[in-house]
This record gives C-alpha cells, structure tokens and sequence, in this order.
C-alpha cells in the first residue's frame, strides 16, 4: 500500500545525534573530459591509479578496493574551476611528496591554498586535471576518494536533504557565524589564500553598493565516520540537467550497507522535498537501474547509489 | 502624532545562527520565517545574512554583524548590550519557561517579583548566546485583548 509522503523543509527539527549510517562509505567519482587519452595520462601516470574494468560511461581506473573513478568524454566537459566543487584524494604521506614532484615535474602547478574544514587545513594540496577538474591530495592512512565537493544554489534545501532524506548530519557550518565573515576580511586583503568558491566579493545592496568580501556558506555532512561530503553554496548562477533527468554526469557514487538499498529507495519516494520533482516511473527523485539507484539532489547534482 | 500601532520587528546582531536558532526554538518555541543569503539569488544580491524568526506577532532578524560584537561579562544576566527585549506571557506559562530555561541549561537570574504597585508580576533576566539581553515577565494588569496600564 503506498504511504502518503512525508514534506519535509527547513521547519522540520533537524535530525541529531550520530548519522543513520545507511551510506557507509563513497564508492567513486565520474567527471567529464575532453580528451580520454590525457586524462587517463594524468590520473595514471602522475596520480598513479590503475585501470579498472570500464563500466561504459569511459575509461575506469582504481582509486581503492572498493573505488573508482570514470572519465566520461564530453565536447564540452562540464567543469567549473572557480567553484568549490573537487574531489580529495587521500594517500599516504610519503606517496603525496611523490605525487607532488611528479606533477611539478608535468608541469602541474600544485596550490597551497586552503579550505574552512579543520581537517583540511593541513597537509593538502590541490591541482587541476588537464580538463580544469580540481584534484585535492590530502595525507589519509588508506588511499582513495577521502571526499568530494558539490555546488548549491540553495544551501537549505540542500542540508534538508541530506540530512532528513539521506540520512546524513551536519559536521560544520561555515557562513553562520560572525568569525566566519571576520575572517574573509583576511582573504579580501590578500593574507588569506582559500581555495576557489570559499570566498567572494558580495556587492552590497546598501552602503552604495560597495563590496565586501564574505565566506561562500559550506556545509560538511557525515554520512558515517570518514565519510563526509562538501556542499558549497554556489556564487553564479549554473545551467542545471534538463528536468527529469536522474542519471548523469559528472556524479558521486556511494555505498549504501548491504541490505538497505529498499530502504533508500523508500525513503526517496516518502520523505519528500518540494523543490524536488519525482521520477514518473519510480514516484522519487530517483532512478533504479543496473543494481544502482540514481538520484538527482536539489541542486540538479547527480549521485548513484550502489549496494556495498 | 505618529499613530504607531505596534512593533513591527526588531533586528539583533548575533555570533552564531545556528546557535541562536536553536535557542529561540527551544526557549521560546520560535519558528523560522526565513534565512538570507543561502541561496545563490540573495548572494548574487549583496544581501545581509540574516534569520528571521517569528514568535506569536513579533518577528525579528538574527543577523551576523562584520565584524566584532561586544559582549557583556559572562556572569552578568541583567542589563542592556545597547537595549533589553521584554516579552509577556501569561502567569501559568511562566513557570514553564522557566522550566525550559532549566532543562537547557541558560542561566537567569529570578524570578524577580515586582511591587504590588508595579504593572509587572515577576520577571527573569537572561541573555542569548549573542549576549542580548532578555527579560521574561507576567503581567498583573493584563487583559484579554491587550495590556491596560495602571500605573501606580
């Protein structure tokens, strides 16, 4: 029998306590290239990923035991450097010296500039791949994806989200505090080098429209321990997927724990967003196909969802 | 005469959203109207980041100043930090606010009980984690429908 949805928004208590531990872990990433051939150069030769059996979207390659990443040719791949949408990839301490002289050594410029997580503030560094993809290395005891970013036109619907549907729990705010605005001061003057998209010059509406230099409000959600995912709220306006498109790239692949795949996908159909249009064949934001489940967030960002 | 009906809103300056959210929430059961600047459309705008907040009629603006704000002495509950907000219930419910004050955990200072003479019956003194001052009182002269003043 169906169950009537529930709608949630942000005047629902938000969920506490430890997250529901439904996504245990991330199980890779797809971005979109230009030219195969050189990406799979970069993310082998200078990353040091292996080639992995292709799943049809492009070129796979072995980030850990239970991770991938595909590179999806695209004219025109959909990357956006300014902003603060990347994925981090964790080695070992010695091997991110390593991958670091060899990317100077290509050619690669390797930035020092940070971000707002307390985690993160160490050790990282951060590059682009040949197609503008941003690439964070950080110092991690297990190689593999440590995390990835996303971006958001709208931070509430968002935390929503993956909080109240996913399941997730907000590890840190940044842009909802005083010391957060205080400290984008120390970047608009330039002592502060943050990573693209964690900062931004705001035209003010008063004070005859001088511009101020604020935080880009972030939210870090855990969906278990070590799992965290980055939302950015975006600075510009971007193209979204056509509507009714739940399945795509470039996308966040997670694990859900074994025998909870129904359990997303009724949750997906039953706590429901209103900015959120439903897939007409499955009554969610959602897609199931080939063993996964494919769903659309708020923000047109495409994740897939697969059973550990 | 400026024939002012009532207040309209007020806007505060708080360190912390989330955390004052969460206060209003719990210690007076605020409800959220809207939070600016976390979407793309308000930052496009320039607009100040702010919550607001409704309780009952009287709305109010949470918003997070630029840059430094002064904040009293953590042991001092009664005062002004530039103005003290003074909310009315009734006598019943006053207990249980100051219930809730007990049960998370947000030092007061009361109950405070006031001169026969006084309009006011008693009141508690507290502040928000933005260092606003608050006072809390039931009313001997309230009426249903409004407030009558009788002053001495």
């Amino acid at each position: 029998m169906a169950v009537a949805p529930a709608w949630v928004d942000i005047r629902t208590p938000p969920t506490v306590g430890e997250p529901d531990g439904l996504i245990c872990a991330y199980s890779g990433a797809v971005v979109e290239v230009s030219d195969v051939d050189r990406a799979v150069r970069f993310y082998s030769d200078l990353l040091g990923f292996r080639a992995a059996s292709p799943t049809g979207g492009g070129p796979t390659l072995r980030l850990s035991e239970l991770q991938t990443i595909t590179l999806v040719p695209r004219p025109s791949p959909r990357v956006i450097p300014e902003s603060g949408i990347h994925q981090a990839y964790a080695f070992p301490r010695r091997e991110v010296e390593q991958i670091v002289a060899r990317l100077e050594a290509a050619g690669v410029q390797v930035h020092r500039y940070h971000e707002d997580r307390e985690v993160e503030r160490r050790d990282d560094r951060y590059c682009f791949d040949p197609d503008g993809n941003r690439v964070q290395l950080v110092v991690g005891t297990q190689r593999g994806l440590d995390h990835a970013v996303v971006e958001t036109h709208d931070l509430e619907w968002s935390e929503v989200f993956y909080t109240h549907v996913l399941g997730g729990r907000v590890e840190m705010r940044v842009g909802w505090r005083m010391e957060d605005f205080a400290r984008a001061w120390s970047w608009g003057s330039g002592e502060d080098q943050c990573a693209p998209g964690t900062r931004r010059w705001d035209k003010l509406y008063t004070d005859e429209k001088a511009l101020v230099p604020r935080p880009s409000a972030q939210l870090f959600v855990a969906f278990a321990p070590k799992v965290t995912f980055g939302i950015y709220l975006a600075n510009e306006h971007r193209q979204e997927p056509p509507r009714g498109h739940f399945r795509g790239s470039p996308s966040v692949g997670f694990l859900v724990q074994p025998g909870r795949m129904n359990e997303l996908e009724r949750r997906l159909r039953e706590i429901r967003l209103r900015c959120m249009d439903p897939s007409r064949a499955f009554g969610g934001p959602f897609e199931r196909a080939e063993g996964a489940l494919f769903v659309r967030d708020p923000s047109g960002n495409f994740l897939e969802f697969r059973e550990r | 005469m400026a024939e002012v009906q009532c207040i309209s809103h007020s806007g505060i300056n708080v360190v912390d959203l989330k955390e004052a959210e969460e206060f209003y929430a719990n210690v007076f059961g605020g409800l959220i109207t809207n939070r600016v600047n976390f979407n793309t459309d308000d930052a496009k705008r320039g607009r100040s980041v702010h919550t607001s907040v409704s309780l009952n009629d009287w709305l109010f603006a949470m918003c997070l100043p630029r840059g430094e704000l002064p904040m009293p002495p953590e042991e001092q509950l009664r005062g002004t930090n530039g103005f003290r907000h003074g909310f009315r219930l009734g006598r019943d419910a006053f207990g249980q606010l100051i219930e809730r004050l007990k049960l998370y955990e947000v030092p007061f200072e009361g109950p405070v009980v006031h001169p026969e003479q006084s309009p006011l019956g008693e009141s508690v003194y507290f502040k928000d984690p933005g260092g606003n001052f608050l006072e809390v009182c039931w009313r001997r002269d309230a009426v249903s429908g409004g407030v009558r003043l009788e002053l001495g």
